[in-house]
């Protein structure tokens, strides 16, 4: 018997297989999924099976491991094959245990134990179908991942503010300027303009110019001309020339030293470069994407940046969030971060627990994505459980409180509104139970009840 | 400085050169011997998710007792030891004088700075905002370029 239904919830995208040749067995698994809105295929024996799977597209199978000729192993295996990302957990009687441990060594979900508790197959299924319809998600952001638009994750305003000025400058060639804290991405929004552009099937050249002397950021930068100084035995080109139709990314500009400024700014502005010992010029056609996380301007003033350099480079300008302006990321950054560990490393987890997602969206991040990354693969290569728990992260985000002094626009916030998010944090990890935030905020319950009055706080 | 510390042992100079900052680093900052444990715990961890080495700089008023400026050598030493004890790069500074022009002097020839860690009483991140008395590092934090960020003790 094979049969699908489905009760028309928002559940029903999810299809799910469900075998057993035990009539009773399969009609409650069936009964069970179906009151939860799946949309569910039962098949009573491993032939049929086969033949739904090749029918249909499955997120999850449930099979019975004996079942006949064509056992639940060859099942899980089949689909497997078909869809690397479905999700198989085995059914099986008490005196089977070792081989269902073994099945999922070869990659089954999980496996539920006969008689079936109706909680049990819920629970599982739903966590299975959890972890399906994430690894979804990032496959779909993974394809569309070629350092294009959609490298850049992240569905918050501000971020997707970006993503659209970065289609809107598509067909223009000017020079970029890209701003924000380190860690934010500028270099992925770099990369992102330049697919965007006409020059994407040309050279994109990265530089961090803080990582060069003088001397030798001129010489990566030009090149130089054979016997232009001892050891230059033959004539180099440089990366500017290297880069000649596409773009080149310098970070770090802030730092470039002001000699190299002056050659840059010829480049640009000339399109033509002398290699170190050269006395004739070289042209170039490059487009220039700049990152800082300094204020170019006010480096202007100060005399340590060109002016006239600064107005060459920021033709548009591309302002990269911090991190804790776009909270609402958070979730999706860090699941992306936690597939992509799942498929370099020897194991894959579901995701995270409530808790660890609580504990990751609170804190503020002065390190931004790449503190997220970070943060993220220590989890994986600690987590003993099947998701990342709130004591597999850093003890500083669960047991200190660290606190980042920033605006919603970046800027550095007040006293006031640092104390009164502060008192509200305290009040939340207290259950607003007045003598006990007194106590940790070292104040009398009167000062508190006047701070809740003055910041209008809930009480 | 003297050429011995309190211990006998012979004093060893501080990473004094200015112009070396180009490092990408944390900045730990105190204005005195004492380093808050939690903050210097929090700037190492953010120094090796960020790949960053640490700067430790103490920045104190040019008035201080020469006990006090041994007591800031010997914390210079023993942070950076820790520090480097976990595998992190890591140089300490002091600076004597006005501690926000010296704070300002040291970004201005460090751009390496990529985070600001207050290693200070974390008291002075709450309090009320009174004319003429707010900490000098308050005074300044608009100058800044970088987040800064502290540690506010365990949590309740």
């Amino acid at each position: 018997m094979s049969e699908s239904d489905g009760d028309g919830t928002a559940c029903t995208c999810v299809k799910i297989l469900v075998v057993d040749d035990e009539e009773i067995a399969l009609k409650t698994m069936c009964h069970i999924l179906k009151k939860e809105g799946y949309a569910v295929t039962a098949a009573t024996d491993g032939g049929r099976a086969l033949a739904a799977l090749s029918g249909a597209a499955f997120d999850v199978v449930l099979t019975d491991l004996f079942l006949g000729q064509i056992d639940g192993l060859s099942i899980l295996a089949r689909a497997k094959d078909l869809d690397p990302g479905i999700e198989v957990i085995i059914i099986t009687g008490f005196a089977t245990v070792d081989a269902a441990v073994a099945a999922t060594r070869k990659g089954a979900f999980h496996f539920l134990q006969k008689p079936i508790k109706p909680d049990e197959v819920r629970n599982i299924v739903a966590r299975a179908v959890q972890k399906r319809l994430l690894e979804k998600r990032v496959f779909e952001l993974e394809q569309a991942v070629a350092g294009g638009v959609s490298s850049i994750i992240g569905t918050s305003p501000k971020i997707t503010a970006i993503k659209k000025l970065i289609g809107r400058i598509a067909g223009s060639d000017a020079n970029v300027l890209i701003t924000g804290e380190s860690g934010t991405g500028k270099e992925l929004a770099a990369r992102a303009v330049h697919n965007a552009s006409s020059r994407a099937k040309r050279p994109f050249v990265a530089i961090n110019c803080a990582s060069f002397t003088e001397a030798l950021l001129g010489n990566e930068l030009f090149g130089h001309e054979k016997e232009a100084f001892t050891g230059a035995t033959r004539t180099r080109p440089g990366l500017l020339e290297s880069a000649n139709e596409g773009s080149v990314f310098f970070d770090e500009i802030g730092d470039m030293p002001p000699a190299m400024q002056a050659k840059l700014l010829r480049a640009v502005q000339e399109r033509e470069i002398l290699r170190v010992g050269g006395t004739r010029p070289v042209n170039v056609d490059v487009r220039v994407i700049a990152a800082t996380n300094r204020d170019l301007k006010e480096l202007c003033e100060l005399g340590s940046f060109r002016q006239d350099l600064y107005y060459r480079i920021n033709v548009i300008s591309i302002h990269m969030p911090s991190l804790s302006e776009r909270k609402e990321d958070i979730p999706l950054l860090a699941s992306y971060f936690l597939s992509r560990c799942s498929k370099t490393g020897d194991r894959s987890l579901s995701g995270f627990s409530d808790e660890a997602m609580a504990v990751l969206c609170r804190y503020d991040y002065p390190g931004n994505v790449r503190e997220l990354q970070n943060i993220v693969e220590r989890a994986f290569s600690l987590a003993r459980g099947e998701a990342v728990s709130a004591c597999d992260l850093p003890p500083d985000l669960t047991d200190v409180a660290p606190y980042a002094f920033r605006s919603d626009e970046g800027r550095i916030r007040s006293l006031e509104m640092v104390e009164k998010d502060y008192i509200e944090w305290v009040l939340r990890q207290t259950g607003y139970n007045k003598t006990r935030a007194a106590e940790a905020l070292g104040i009398d319950r009167v000062s508190l009840y006047r701070k809740i009055r003055k910041y209008a706080l809930k009480d | 400085m003297p050429d011995k510390r309190p211990d006998g042992k012979p004093s060893k100079p501080l990473a004094e050169t200015w112009g070396e900052g180009m490092v990408n680093h944390v900045l730990l900052v105190t204005d005195s011997a004492y380093l808050h444990e939690e903050s210097f715990f929090f700037a190492k961890e953010l120094a090796k998710r960020m790949g960053l080495a640490i700067n430790v700089l103490i920045l104190a008023d040019s008035g201080v007792s020469s006990d006090e400026r041994r007591r800031i050598d010997l914390s210079l030493e023993n942070t950076a030891a820790s520090a480097r004890a976990e595998g992190i790069t890591a140089e300490a500074y002091a600076r004597f004088g006005d501690q926000a022009s010296e704070l300002l002097k040291y970004l201005a020839t460090h751009s390496g700075t990529r985070c600001l860690v207050w290693g200070g009483d974390p008291g002075i991140m709450l309090e009320p905002v009174k004319k003429n008395s707010s900490h000098w590092l308050m005074r300044v934090r608009g100058e800044l370029d970088c987040p800064i960020a502290g540690a506010l003790g365990k949590k309740a």
